[in-house]
C-alpha cells in the first residue's frame, strides 16, 4: 500500500482539474484533505516499517529491467513524513491565503500535482522514476511560480527558474544514462551494490557519473552557479514559496546526494568539489541575504545559504547531518515564509521590509512564532532545533577528512552572518515605528501552522538521535572548543546586528552580485545572435512562399465572412437555388 | 361554379414566396424578417392547399394544419427572441448582433 502516499495527491489532482467549477469549501476540502490523508497513510506505513533496512513494492514493469516500483528505508521515511507533513499544514494555510483568489482550483491542483510529484521522487526505487519526479516537482514549480500569469515578471521569473534548472537536469539525464550503461541497471539499491564492485576509489567513470549527479542536484537545489532563479522565484504565491522553494523541492538535490552516497565516496574529487562549492554558496548566500529589501528574497536567499550547509554535510561525508538538518529547516523556513506571507497580507502585499516595521505590537502571534523559526535558523544554542543540525555539520565538517578547517571556518563565518541579517530583518519588519496600518488580522488556518511548526522549531532537535540512528550514524567526539566557537557565531551576529541596524538604517544599493548581468553576456546575448543568425538559412526560401500562399488564401476567404446576415442568407438562396436547378437540368 | 386553374394558384404561391425571400434578404428590421418568414410559410400553404385541392385528396389540408403549429412555434419563439434583442442591443436592426472582427 506504498504506492497509495503518492497517489492520493495525484487523485486530487485530477479531482480538482476536472471539477474545478465547484464551490469554494469543495476545493479547500479536496486540495487540502488528500494531502493530509497522504501524511496519515504515510505515518502508518512508516510506524509499521521502522527499523526495518528497506521494504520494496513493485508495482508493475515499464521498461525492461526497469519497474514502476517503491522504495522505502529510512531516507525515505524521513523526507515522506517531512513533505507530506508540511504540505498539509501549507495547504491548510493556503485555503485562507488564496480565498480571494478567482483560480483556488488551479492552486490547489498544481500543489497536489507537486506533492504526488516530489513523493514519486523520494520514493523511487530506480533512477528513471526518480527522474520522472524529478521533472515533476519541476514543471509544478514553474507552474506555481507563474501562477499569477497575468503579470509579465512573473512569467519571466518562471521562465528562468525552469530553463536555468532545465539546463542542470540535463547533465543528470545524462548521468542516469552513463550510470545504466556501466552498470546495466538503473534499480538504485542494485547500482549501489554493483557500483562498489565495478569501480575503484578514483575511477573515471564514477567521476564523471557523480559530477553529472551533482550538477543535476545543484541546479535543483540552487546552488552556486544555478542559484539565480531562486530570489526571482518568489514572486509565487507565499504558501507555494514556503512548500517549494524552501522545505521540500529545492531539497531534492540533497536526497539525490545522500541516496547515492556510496558512490560520491568513490570520487573524493568530487567531494571536495562539493566542499568547495557548499563553502562558496553558504558565504554567497548570507551575504547576499543581507542586501536584501525584500522580505521574502531575504528568506530566499537564506534557503541557498542553508542548503549550502546541507551540501557542506554532504561533501564532508555526513548525509546524517545533512538529513537532519533538512529536516529542522523544512519546520523553520516553512514557518518564517509563511509568517512573511502572514506579515504580507497585512500590509495589502507589501514585502518591502523598509516599509513596514512596528509590528510586533499589531501581531504579537506572528512576531512571536517568526520570532522562533528565526532563532532556529540562527541556530540559537540549546533553546533552537537549528543549534542541533547546524552544530552537526558544522563538527562533522571539522572532523571530516575530506573538509577539515578551512570548510569549518567558512561555515562559523557563515552562521555569524546569517545571525547578522536575520537580526536585521527582525529588527526592520518587527521594531521602530509603523509605516502603514495593517489590513487583516490573521485567522485560525493561517496561525495554526505557524503554533505547530513554531514549536517543532524550538523542539525538532530533539529528533536527532533517532533520526541518526535510524540512518545508520553514530555521534563523534570533539573538542569542547570547537563546539564553543561554533555556538558563539550566532549569538555574537545577533549582538553585532542590533548594533548596526537599530537604526533602521538604509544601505544604497541592494545587490544580488550580478550574476544575472554576466549570465546575459555569456549564454543570453550569443544565443540570440545565433537564432538571429539561423533565421536567414536556405530553407527560409521553401517555406517563405507557403506561408504566403496561406496567407492569400486567408484574406480571400475571410473576405465571405463579413457577419452581415442577409449576404450569407442570399448565398444559401443561390446555392440552393443552383442545386435545384442543377437537378431540374439532369 | 368556375374552377381556377391551378397554374394559377402555384404561380401566386411562387409569388408570394419570393416576395417573402426577398424581404428576408433586404431587410434588416427583426419584425419585417419575421413577416418575410411568414409569409413565405404561407405561400407554402397556399400550395399545399391548391394542389390539394386539385387532386381532390385531403394531404394537402394535413400539411396546412402542420405548417400553422410550426408557424405558431416560429412566432413564440421569434418573438421572444427579438424581445431579448430589444433588451440588449437597445435596437431591433439585426445588424446590430454583428459583433465578428474578422
Amino acid at each position: 500500500m506504498l504506492w497509495y502516499i503518492p497517489a492520493l495527491p495525484l487523485g486530487a489532482f485530477f479531482i480538482l482539474l476536472f471539477f474545478g467549477y465547484l464551490g469554494r469549501s469543495f476545493k479547500n476540502i479536496v486540495g487540502t484533505s488528500f494531502i493530509f490523508l497522504s501524511f496519515i497513510t504515510s505515518l502508518i506505513i512508516s510506524m509499521s516499517h521502522w527499523g526495518e533496512k528497506s521494504y520494496a513494492e513493485i508495482l508493475w514493469t515499464w521498461i525492461p529491467k526497469t519497474h514502476i516500483g517503491f522504495v522505502l528505508d529510512p531516507l525515505s521515511i524521513i523526507m515522506i513524513l517531512v513533505i507530506t507533513f508540511v504540505a498539509s499544514l501549507v495547504a491548510l494555510y493556503s485555503t485562507k491565503f488564496m480565498s480571494d483568489d478567482p483560480s483556488l482550483a488551479r492552486f490547489f491542483a498544481y500543489l497536489n500535482l507537486f506533492v504526488a510529484s516530489m513523493l514519486i521522487l523520494v520514493l523511487a526505487d530506480n533512477l528513471l522514476l526518480l527522474f520522472a519526479g524529478w521533472e515533476g516537482v519541476g514543471l509544478c514549480s514553474y507552474l506555481l511560480i507563474g501562477f499569477w500569469y497575468e503579470r509579465p515578471e512573473t512569467n519571466a521569473a518562471a521562465h528562468k527558474a525552469f530553463i536555468t534548472t532545465r539546463v542542470a537536469d540535463v547533465f543528470l539525464l545524462i548521468g542516469i544514462i552513463y550510470l545504466g550503461l556501466e552498470l546495466n541497471t538503473l534499480t538504485i539499491s542494485t547500482a549501489l551494490i554493483r557500483m562498489g564492485e565495478f569501480y575503484s576509489s578514483g575511477s573515471l567513470s564514477a567521476h564523471i557519473i557523480a559530477l553529472c549527479l551533482l550538477i543535476g542536484a545543484l541546479g535543483k537545489s540552487a546552488q552556486f552557479p544555478f542559484h539565480t532563479w531562486l530570489p526571482d522565484a518568489m514572486l509565487g504565491p507565499t504558501p507555494a514559496s514556503a512548500l517549494i522553494h524552501a522545505a521540500t523541492m529545492v531539497t531534492a538535490g540533497v536526497y539525490l546526494l545522500a541516496r547515492m552516497a556510496p558512490l560520491f565516496n568513490l570520487a573524493p574529487d568530487i567531494q571536495h568539489l562539493i566542499v568547495v562549492g557548499a563553502a562558496f554558496t553558504l558565504i554567497l548566500g548570507s551575504w547576499c541575504a543581507l542586501r536584501q529589501s525584500d522580505l521574502k528574497r531575504v528568506l530566499a536567499y537564506s534557503t541557498i545559504s542553508q542548503i549550502g550547509y546541507m551540501f557542506l554535510a554532504l561533501g564532508a561525508g555526513a548525509p546524517g547531518a545533512a538529513m537532519f538538518h533538512f529536516t529542522t529547516h523544512a519546520f523553520f523556513k516553512a514557518l518564517l515564509f509563511l509568517g512573511a506571507g502572514v506579515i504580507g497580507e497585512a500590509l495589502h502585499h507589501e514585502y518591502n521590509m523598509f516599509k513596514m516595521g512596528g509590528l510586533k505590537k499589531e501581531l504579537p502571534l506572528t512576531y512571536y512564532t517568526f520570532l522562533m523559526g528565526s532563532a532556529a535558523l540562527v541556530g540559537l544554542p540549546l533553546i533552537s532545533s537549528g543549534y542541533y543540525s547546524k552544530e552537526l555539520i558544522l563538527s562533522e565538517t571539522y572532523l571530516s577528512p575530506a573538509a577539515g578547517l578551512v570548510p569549518w571556518i567558512i561555515g562559523v563565518l557563515g552562521a555569524l552572518l546569517t545571525a547578522l541579517y536575520v537580526g536585521r530583518m527582525i529588527i526592520l519588519v518587527f521594531f521602530g515605528k509603523a509605516h502603514a496600518p495593517i489590513t487583516m488580522k490573521p485567522t485560525w488556518p493561517m496561525t495554526f501552522p505557524l503554533i505547530i511548526l513554531a514549536f517543532l522549531s524550538l523542539f525538532a532537535g530533539a529528533l536527532q538521535t533517532p533520526l541518526l540512528q535510524s540512518l545508520g550514524f553514530g555521534h563523534h567526539k570533539i573538542d569542547l572548543a570547537v563546539i564553543l566557537i561554533a555556538s558563539a557565531a550566532p549569538v555574537v551576529g545577533l549582538i553585532f546586528a542590533y548594533l548596526l541596524y537599530k537604526n533602521h538604517n538604509k544601505p544604497k544599493k541592494y545587490r544580488d552580485f550580478r550574476l544575472d548581468n554576466i549570465y546575459k553576456y555569456i549564454f543570453i546575448y550569443p544565443y540570440i545572435k545565433l537564432s538571429h543568425y539561423l533565421r536567414k538559412d536556405f530553407f527560409i526560401h521553401i517555406y517563405t512562399p507557403v506561408i504566403n500562399f496561406i496567407n492569400f488564401t486567408y484574406a480571400l476567404l475571410s473576405q465571405t465572412q463579413n457577419g452581415r446576415i442577409g449576404h450569407y442568407l442570399t448565398v444559401v438562396v443561390a446555392s440552393a437555388l443552383t442545386i435545384i436547378g442543377f437537378l431540374v437540368w439532369l | 361554379m368556375i374552377s381556377v386553374p391551378l397554374e394559377h394558384s402555384l404561380i401566386l404561391a411562387g409569388m408570394l414566396f419570393a416576395i417573402g425571400l426577398f424581404g428576408l434578404l433586404l431587410r434588416r428590421n427583426l419584425i419585417f424578417i419575421f413577416l418575410s418568414i411568414e409569409i413565405m410559410l404561407n405561400a407554402c400553404a397556399f400550395a399545399f392547399i391548391a394542389t390539394g385541392h386539385h387532386y381532390g385528396q385531403p394531404d394537402g389540408q394535413v400539411m396546412f394544419i402542420f405548417i400553422l403549429a410550426i408557424a405558431a412555434a416560429e412566432v413564440a419563439i421569434g418573438l421572444a427572441l427579438a424581445l431579448k434583442f430589444e433588451q440588449i442591443f437597445k435596437t431591433l436592426d439585426a445588424q446590430a448582433a454583428n459583433e465578428m472582427r474578422g
